[in-house]
């Protein structure tokens, strides 16, 4: 049984944008769970899920939350924006059952985003090591990224912050800060990536110039990586990510400081790359993901942003590179979203972010 | 205190409330605009003025505050040190000022999420320069509220 409750049919009218609306239904999947970051399916139809508390919690394929969290998983440094945050599971999980755990590891005065791999046999993790550190220390508890994606050459992109009082540090490519870096499977960096002819520059380097990057995905039918980031007050972003490509923070910029000063007083240089779309105000866009199920047949190929502060999942519909049109769906929930992804079964996933944070499942309505 | 009196000094703390404002404001625009520079982005004239007039509009609602509420407290200390220690009434009060803001940015810093509230104090050389520029304010309010000279009991002077 997977659904506890259903939340409700909606009849969600994109009111003046001309876009297509869609009847949906919400159920409650599992609750309880302590600020939920990220979620992934198992091959048996069951879910992974991490909470930033620390932990990683098992729905089965019953879809029932087990009461004990999963063992093995690496010790986070739990703070603020920090703790256990993104998940990722191998290509070849079914056979290899491997996965990745980004987490912050450290202290308050010196810490890091970090990478694991692990070995999940069912119950548990097994051979838990962490594989990539990001360089170098930083102090607080802020901007960490920490969402993957893997490509077809079996490596995998990691997203990563500037650490908030290091914005300056995401044009330096002798740091990792502010970037995205690609690793194989193992933590080391490919002998292709871009920046590794590059005297002095980090050889995990794949982009640079990034604030808070929130979320990170491969469309496999188009070739395409995209990612969302946090810009300050204002100016959040989805940028088309290419290898090599430097996306300007803080050198350009839509947003300004959160007590109102110019961050920087232009939005483009020579050299930098222009975001795909960005919001100002800002709804501090969080998970992504792009729909290619089958049960939201008028969402295919949308991205679906899920947002913090814009308590929605904005609906963003693309013409090849260029964004036509938005929507903005599940506004009626009132809940912050830290993700959204699509299921297995085209079902739309979305995890809630609070003490006492939810999966919740939305399907065609009827 | 005579009516007169009052408004007078009413008058004074508004004044060095807002020479703090607008020096801390031109202040951390021309560091901000360093952190650029360093990177190699160009900053001409015009952008300089630009970045510091959109400064003075948006950034200053907020630090108004925060240096109104620091003089507020900050200044009595200093009057009542200051005639303690009257040769060194015109320091206790830059003083006054300058530890008192930086007081404040570390309770903002404290109380907000962001780890630094205010981006040109993350540095040692940006927040003395702030702390200077509401120090200066500070000075400014103790030269104009001064008593006129006195015979009488002097301490330490």
């Amino acid at each position: 049984m997977l659904s506890k409750s259903v939340f409700g049919a909606a009849l969600l009218l994109a009111a003046g944008s001309g876009v297509q609306a869609a009847d949906y239904q919400v159920e409650t999947v599992a609750e309880g769970l302590s600020f939920p970051w990220a979620l992934a399916f198992l091959p048996d139809g069951g879910m992974l899920v991490t909470e930033r508390a620390g932990r990683l919690r098992l729905i089965n394929a019953e879809g029932k939350l087990q009461a004990e969290p999963i063992a093995g998983v690496p010790e986070a440094f739990v703070n603020s924006q920090a703790g256990l945050m993104g998940l990722a599971l191998a290509p070849d999980f079914a056979q290899s059952g491997e996965l990745f755990m980004s987490y912050a590891c450290g202290t308050i005065e010196a810490n890091h985003t970090c990478l694991a791999s692990a070995r999940f046999n069912g119950t548990s993790l097994e051979n838990t090591q962490e594989i990539f550190r990001v360089q170098p220390a930083k102090k607080g508890s802020a901007h960490y990224g920490g969402r993957m994606a893997f490509l077809p050459d079996d490596t995998l992109l990691l997203t990563l912050g500037d650490g908030f009082d290091y914005r300056e540090q995401a044009q330096n490519t002798a740091n990792h800060l502010g970037s995205i870096v690609r690793l194989n499977r193992d933590g080391s960096a490919p002998e292709d990536n871009p920046f590794v002819a590059q005297d002095g520059a980090q050889p995990e380097l794949f982009s640079i110039g990034h604030r808070s990057v929130q979320a990170i995905l491969y469309d496999a039918q188009t070739q395409r990586i995209f990612s969302n980031e946090h810009g300050p007050r204002g100016g959040d972003e989805v940028n088309l990510i290419e290898a090599g490509k430097n996306y300007g923070w803080p050198k350009i910029t839509y947003g300004i400081d959160y007590d109102g000063a110019q961050i920087s007083p232009y939005t483009e240089l020579p050299g930098l790359e222009q975001p795909l779309l960005y919001w100002t105000p800002s709804i501090a866009p969080s998970g992504m993901t792009l729909y290619r199920g089958e049960l939201f047949p008028q969402w295919q190929g949308n991205l679906l942003v899920s947002a913090l502060a814009g308590r929605e999942v904005r609906r963003v519909v693309l013409d090849g590179t260029e964004v036509v049109e938005q929507e903005s769906l599940f506004k009626e929930l009132g809940a912050r979203f830290r993700d959204v992804r699509t299921g297995p079964d085209g079902a739309v996933y979305l995890l809630t972010d609070s003490a006492n944070g939810s999966v919740l499942r939305v399907t065609p309505g009827n | 205190m005579k009516l007169a009196s009052v408004l007078r000094i009413l008058f004074c703390y508004l004044l060095s409330v807002a020479l703090g404002t607008v020096l801390g404001s031109l202040v951390q625009t021309q560091f901000n605009l360093f952190f650029l520079q360093e990177m190699g982005v160009p900053v001409e004239l015009p952008t300089r003025f630009a970045t510091s007039w959109h400064d003075l509009m948006h950034f200053t609602p907020l630090f108004s505050v925060m240096v109104a509420a620091t003089l507020l407290l900050a200044l009595p200390v200093a009057e009542g040190l200051g005639r303690i220690f009257k040769p060194w009434r015109g320091l206790l009060y830059l003083l006054a000022g300058g530890g008192g803001i930086w007081v404040a940015f570390t309770l903002a810093n404290y109380l907000l999420p962001m780890p630094t509230f205010i981006a040109a104090t993350r540095g040692t050389a940006g927040l003395l320069c702030m702390m200077l520029a509401v120090g200066i304010a500070s000075w400014l309010f103790g030269r104009l509220t001064k008593p006129k000279a006195r015979r009488g009991l002097r301490v330490l002077g």
